[in-house]
């Protein structure tokens, strides 16, 4: 049995592994892929063909795009992500900082999604079909459709123009944080807050919830031990998935906010063709994303061991 | 091998959602029932619709040209005021839902039917196509997908084209996904085998008997991709990755009412609530289809 877990975690990080690098070569075609190269945006258009020629070789450019590709992962696997071709810094020396504030916005934005979604979605389950209920739902299923962005702009006018709390854009303190974070989780407990509800409705209808009562468990402990834990299942799978899309897809409301995370530095490097930047953050958030699906797999067996028999390990 | 049953929710969240029988169990009658998902969305969805593509019969629309006094606020004259340019905001208004919604069902016309295709083919056949084709997904879904389309749209050059074979790229697992699984657990079915035995051929069982069971949830999924993809298309317009001025879908048309939200609210209202209205009214019909065709 031992032999056999150990295999499936083997497994399961081999077939991870193999994603991000087929991954990360994806993103290298798709940037490499097109006739316009780093060069104009380096010199413009009246430069001679020998300084192009000289640039090429420079900027390691005229070779073909496969042994590109091995070099940069050959760089990559020993720590040197390169060097910005276009600002001529180190890569990680652009990215550090942008992406640990996208992460500190993600999790704060997730956890926050989290508390709001079980909060409501709970509640919802625990009044199904009362007024409350309805109420949530409502309100949940309108606000699923309010782009983030939208909702981000309504925020900013209340709080920062007509109320003046908080910034308006910048990054760096706290205040910073608030707007872009609500903007973000909005959404997020939307979604949480109808599956935690859907789910713990199914599991009210389940039988053993009659045969919990009828050996003497109360309401509250049914609740604790079985529907809540039942419907953590679920909500963590969207949970994991949704942080990693965060990471990506904070891009607009990073935007909207200037606040100086990794989406906007991506959607730069790639206006510049900067493809070291690029890659290294597309395969950054692409670890983080299979590390938290993996913990969120891990999680899964722990609170529900039944999955563990049937399914491997994904 | 078996696939977590939650798989589902993967990818598209709301379909495990969906499950739920919205059955009056209790026999008590609830207030959301009597505007029923399927009514309200098709309601919404239509309303937009003819708002969209009737409007320009009976209004002379001119998005375009420069007209009358700038920032003018909605009047008898312009119905949903004019913009900075001093363009007519309505007839803006109108294109840029039209846009939206061309571009939603267009891309998502081009998602689901390769995805849907594929789906049932691997889901049949199994075999390598169906191996190979659930690698390269997984390596799809190993980046977050606005993070693809971000990278792929800046880097080719925002346009229709650009857009749409993006959304395909990360919109495909989706469909490609939860078909095959489904018609894997169709083909296990009595009927399915019944079908084989009388000598049936594959291509009849799979559009005959496997698609005419599944399609429901396809619907549903493909009811709410749409929703999902016009939040996409107007994220992507809003930083202007989108539709290129002068022609504007929602997104676009929001941002550049945003400067002015203190002194021209309309700006900014008016296309939110259309997409509001729009998403909503997709959500919907994709809910009541679900409702409607499983239970």
């Amino acid at each position: 049995m031992k032999g056999k877990t150990a295999l499936l975690i083997f497994q399961s990080l081999a077939s991870r592994l193999a994603s991000i690098l087929m991954a990360s070569l994806l993103a290298f075609m798709i940037l490499e892929s097109s006739p316009g190269s780093v060069i104009d945006s380096l010199v413009g258009d009246e430069a001679s063909q020998d300084q192009i020629a000289t640039l090429e070789r420079q900027l390691n450019l005229d070779k073909p795009l496969l042994s590109r590709y091995a070099e940069y992962m050959l760089h990559f696997i020993q720590g040197d992500f390169g060097t910005s071709l276009v600002r001529g810094r180190p890569v990680v020396e652009l990215i550090g900082e942008r992406f640990l504030n996208t992460l500190v916005l993600s999790f704060l934005s997730i956890s926050l999604a989290t508390f709001t979604g079980f909060g409501l979605g709970m509640l919802s389950a625990m009044k199904y079909q009362s007024w409350i209920d309805t109420g949530i739902l409502v309100a949940v299923t309108i606000f699923l459709a309010v782009p983030a962005f939208s909702g981000a702009i309504l925020l900013t006018q209340i709080f920062s123009i007509n109320l003046g709390w908080l910034p308006v854009v910048g990054g760096g303190s706290v205040k910073h944080l608030i707007l872009p974070t609500i903007s973000l989780t909005i959404p997020t407990a939307a979604v949480i807050s109808r599956l935690v509800r859907s789910r713990m409705i199914e599991e009210l209808r389940q039988f053993y919830v009659i045969t919990a009562r009828a050996k003497g468990l109360s309401p509250k402990e049914i609740w604790q031990n079985h529907i809540l834990r039942n419907a953590l299942v679920p909500a963590l799978t969207f949970i994991g998935i949704q942080t990693g899309h965060l990471l990506g897809g904070a891009v607009i409301i990073e935007t909207l906010f200037a606040y100086p995370g990794i989406g906007r530095l991506i959607v730069q490097a790639v206006f510049d063709q900067d493809y070291p930047v690029v890659l290294t953050s597309v395969i950054l958030i692409a670890v983080v994303f299979q590390i938290l699906n993996g913990l969120v797999d891990i999680l899964h067996r722990i609170i529900d061991p039944r999955v563990g028999e049937s399914a491997p390990v994904s | 091998m078996k696939t977590l049953n939650h798989f589902t929710i993967f990818t598209r969240q709301w379909i495990v959602d969906l499950s739920i029988p919205r059955t009056n169990a209790g026999g008590k009658k609830r207030a959301f029932d009597l505007f029923s998902p399927l009514f309200l969305g098709v309601l919404l969805s239509s309303l937009c619709l003819i708002f969209a593509f009737a409007a320009p019969l009976f209004v002379d629309l001119n998005p375009n040209s420069i007209s009358g006094v700038r920032l003018s606020p909605p009047g008898s004259e312009y119905w949903f005021g004019t913009d900075a340019l001093g363009r007519d905001f309505f007839s803006r208004v109108v294109e840029a839902v039209r846009i939206s919604i061309w571009l939603s069902l267009l891309s998502t016309l081009a998602t689901a039917i390769p995805g849907i295709l594929a789906g049932l083919w691997s889901g049949y056949f199994q075999g390598w196509v169906d191996n190979l084709l659930s690698r390269l997904t997984e390596v799809v879904l190993a980046i977050p997908g606005l993070l693809i389309i971000i990278i792929f749209v800046a880097r080719f050059g925002p346009s229709i084209y650009t857009l749409i074979i993006s959304l395909m790229i990360t919109g495909f697992p989706t469909f490609f996904r939860i078909t095959r699984n489904e018609t894997l657990s169709m083909k296990q079915q009595q009927f399915v085998e019944a079908g084989r035995s009388i000598g049936l051929t594959d291509t009849r069982l799979i559009f005959r008997y496997i698609l005419a069971n599944i399609y429901p949830a396809l619907l549903t999924l493909l009811s709410i991709r749409m929703g999902n993809t016009l939040l996409i298309i107007s994220g992507l317009g809003f930083i202007g990755l989108g539709m290129q001025p002068p022609q504007a879908e929602l997104g676009a048309l929001l941002a550049s009412g945003r400067e002015y939200f203190y002194i021209a609210w309309w700006l900014y209202v008016i296309p939110s609530i259309f997409i509001v209205l729009l998403v909503l009214g997709f959500n919907l019909l994709g809910e009541g289809i679900q409702d409607h065709l499983r239970h």
